[in-house]
């Protein structure tokens, strides 16, 4: 029997403990989730009047990708995806090299050679972004391991789609990560739709989180619209990873506004406009996370001035982007070898 | 469903088959009679043959490297089993396939295979095509502790439970994959609590008990051919001899000579069930029949394969291709 497509069920969501995010943390947050989420805005308006080509956006899974990484340091590691421009946006990283790296430009953050999919800003961590699904799940186990054998109090923490929980590569990291104690955190955003395949189509059972057991590693369900509960069930498990306890798969669970990827055309319908306008309007992460802060005394005044302080930053990151050169012919094969080839060929002695 | 009367004589019988087989055939391998490498099933019969027996003959299975027990287990005919170990013509693969490929496919086996975890797909494969082409076929997949933690375990289980695939994933669990012990590799010790992650049923049985095997699969096959879908079960075994024979490991001993020795004398799957036939009204003079009918079907093997002629050089490129390639060229 198939069952019907679904909405993340509110009885398998939020089991964790929520402890309150501080001030400074919830502001942060704030600031954060809106840079990703006026970014991604846009970066899609930039995109379809033809500045570039391409993207995978985030609108949707803010309060995931920010809740996890503000509970990290700034020299713990990330690994991410296809939908690539959250994350670093998500761990503090600057805006402009990142629009540029959308326009392909010398100035991107990838030196224009990576696009959208591969906004991977070393700066604030993250190891890769890649298209590769499931392909960051090894890659951050192996970040732990270095961790664990350079002997630093670092963690791994690994951004993967609810798609790539059914890659070999996951059972496989998993386990390893659980037998050798890992410092690595397993966070799955699970926006319940691979391209346009539902969980239920695709999982033998809907809770990703679940799977932990078998593996011998905790497994927690959280409200991926949830900032603070993001934020929260993060933080426990970083402490874990960093006091030797091991690693700790958390489902956020997530849905994304947009469709899968920028000009996608899905002929037939895998979920309904009523679906995705009831998380539009009821289950915003902004919006949500908007309210508690009114509801905690944070005035309407400084929540404007963050809204207002993004808006110029995007604006800022636009034009740097438009400005910034393309790389250079010359300059075709650097970064490909440690001992490069040059273009055009030098004359032979 | 406990054991019939008729089918306990055949446990018996079968486990016996895998066990003397595997013990002529260690020798012969030890002489040079048999080329490669061998992996002995020794003390893995109950696990084998408590799945095989709640079988049907025409359901598939898929195995392993270690894949002399499996047929056997099926049913199947010794002669080309041992004829193709030491690669003859009238080998089961021709002699094309050596000690790790003993795929009969007479008694329903799609493929023994030395890649590890490769079964696994393959099994839920021949799954779906039963649910397809809706046969009442189930398809029983052994592999080992090891190959748990290949990819091909996560991504197979998950769609056989997906699409409730008529598949019964058996996992003969040695506690050694090679050298590494079950707690160097694996995150938490329970296989069969791996099941919950797809949504099947795990069910855990001492694999040393042909009948509490047997009972175990019945009930999953059961579940597979009533189109419930697919059950992991972790059958609790033992390897008598080193990972393949005459296997040298360095240094320190991976497992200690007392637990081997627990094993063979207390544990043995076929002195065991052996006890509990004389206790539930099988003679001495019943089970020394069985014992010579085997004694005599294992020679006969070996007197088979020993005669046999050893693949022309003409055939060489024989089944390789549907179009096949002359040996000598155009």
């Amino acid at each position: 029997m198939t069952r019907a497509p679904m909405e993340h069920s509110p009885a398998s969501t939020a089991t964790t403990e929520v402890s309150a995010l501080t001030r400074e943390l919830s502001l942060e947050g704030y600031l954060r989730m809106v840079r990703i989420r006026r970014f991604e805005e846009e970066a899609m308006r930039r995109a379809m009047a033809g500045e570039f080509s391409g993207m995978h956006s985030s609108s949707g899974q803010e309060a995931a990708i920010v809740g996890a990484c503000l509970a990290l340091r700034d020299d713990d590691y990330i690994t991410g995806t296809h939908r690539s421009h959250g994350h670093p946006i998500g761990k503090g990283a600057d805006l402009k090299p990142l629009m540029a790296e959308l326009y392909g430009k010398a100035t991107g953050i990838c030196k224009g050679r990576g696009g959208s999919m591969h906004l991977a800003d070393r700066k604030v961590g993250i190891i890769g972004e890649s298209a590769i699904v499931g392909g960051g799940i090894p890659l951050a186990t192996g970040a732990g391991l270095s961790i664990q054998v350079r002997g630093t109090d670092q963690v791994s923490l690994c951004f993967f789609g609810d798609g790539a929980a059914n890659q070999g590569t996951f059972g496989e990291s998993l386990n390893l990560a659980a037998i050798w104690k890992l410092p690595v955190i397993f966070l799955c955003e699970n926006n319940l739709y691979a391209i346009s395949t539902p969980v239920a189509k695709s999982h033998g059972q809907p809770d990703i989180a679940l799977r932990a057991a078998g593996f011998g590693l905790p497994g927690v369900i959280v409200d991926g619209q949830n900032l603070t509960a993001v934020y929260a069930a993060t933080a426990v498990a970083v402490s874990r990873a960093r006091h030797g306890g091991g690693p700790t798969l958390i489902e956020a669970k997530t849905y994304r506004f947009e469709e899968h990827c920028l000009n996608l055309q899905v002929p037939i319908p895998y979920r309904t406009p009523q679906e995705l306008e009831r998380y539009k309007s009821q289950r915003d992460p902004l919006q949500l996370h908007r309210q508690d802060m009114l509801n905690s005394a944070i005035g309407e005044a400084e929540i404007a001035a963050i809204e207002r302080e993004v808006t110029a930053e995007v604006a800022d990151a636009v034009t740097f982007a438009r400005q910034s050169p393309q790389p250079d012919a010359s300059e075709v094969y650097d970064y490909l070898f440690s001992n490069p080839i040059h273009y055009p060929p030098e004359p032979a002695p | 469903m406990a054991l019939s009367q008729a089918l306990k004589a055949e446990a018996y019988r079968r486990m016996l088959r895998i066990r003397r087989f595997e013990e002529e055939g260690t020798r012969l391998f030890k002489e040079g009679a048999i080329p490669g490498a061998y992996h002995a099933s020794i003390g893995q019969e109950a696990a084998i043959v408590g799945a095989c027996l709640a079988l049907n003959n025409d359901d598939a299975m898929t195995g392993t490297h270690r894949s002399h027990g499996h047929p056997i287990g099926k049913g199947a005919d010794l002669k080309p089993l041992m004829a193709e170990l030491m690669g003859k013509a009238t080998g089961i693969c021709k002699g094309r396939g050596g000690s790790m490929h003993l795929a009969d496919n007479s008694v329903g086996i799609v493929s023994e295979s030395a890649i590890v975890g490769g079964g696994i797909p393959l099994a839920t494969g021949v799954a779906l095509s039963a649910k397809v082409l809706k046969t009442q076929r189930v398809c029983l997949c052994f592999f080992g502790d090891g190959a748990v933690n290949q990819g091909t375990f996560h991504e197979s289980l998950n769609m056989g439970a997906l699409w409730r695939l008529p598949v019964i994933y058996f996992c003969e669990n040695n506690g050694y994959a090679i050298t590494t012990s079950l707690a160097g590799s694996h995150g938490q010790p329970s296989i069969a609590a791996r099941a919950q992650a797809y949504g099947m049923p795990g069910a855990l049985v001492d694999g040393q008990d042909v009948s509490a095997v047997y009972d175990a699969t019945c009930e999953a096959v059961a579940r597979a051919r009533r189109a419930e879908g697919p059950t992991l079960i972790e059958a609790k075994t033992y390897r008598y001899d080193e990972h393949n024979v005459g296997l040298l490991i360095p240094g320190k001993p991976y497992r200690p000579p007392e637990e081997v020795e627990e094993y063979r004398t207390r544990r043995d799957p076929i002195i065991l069930f052996r006890q509990r036939l004389l206790q539930e009204g099988f003679t001495e003079g019943d089970l020394g029949a069985i014992e010579q009918e085997v004694e005599r079907a294992v020679e006969e093997a070996i007197r088979f394969a020993a005669e046999s002629p050893a693949p022309s050089a003409e055939s060489l490129f024989d089944y390789m291709y549907s179009d096949p390639v002359g040996s000598r060229g155009a």
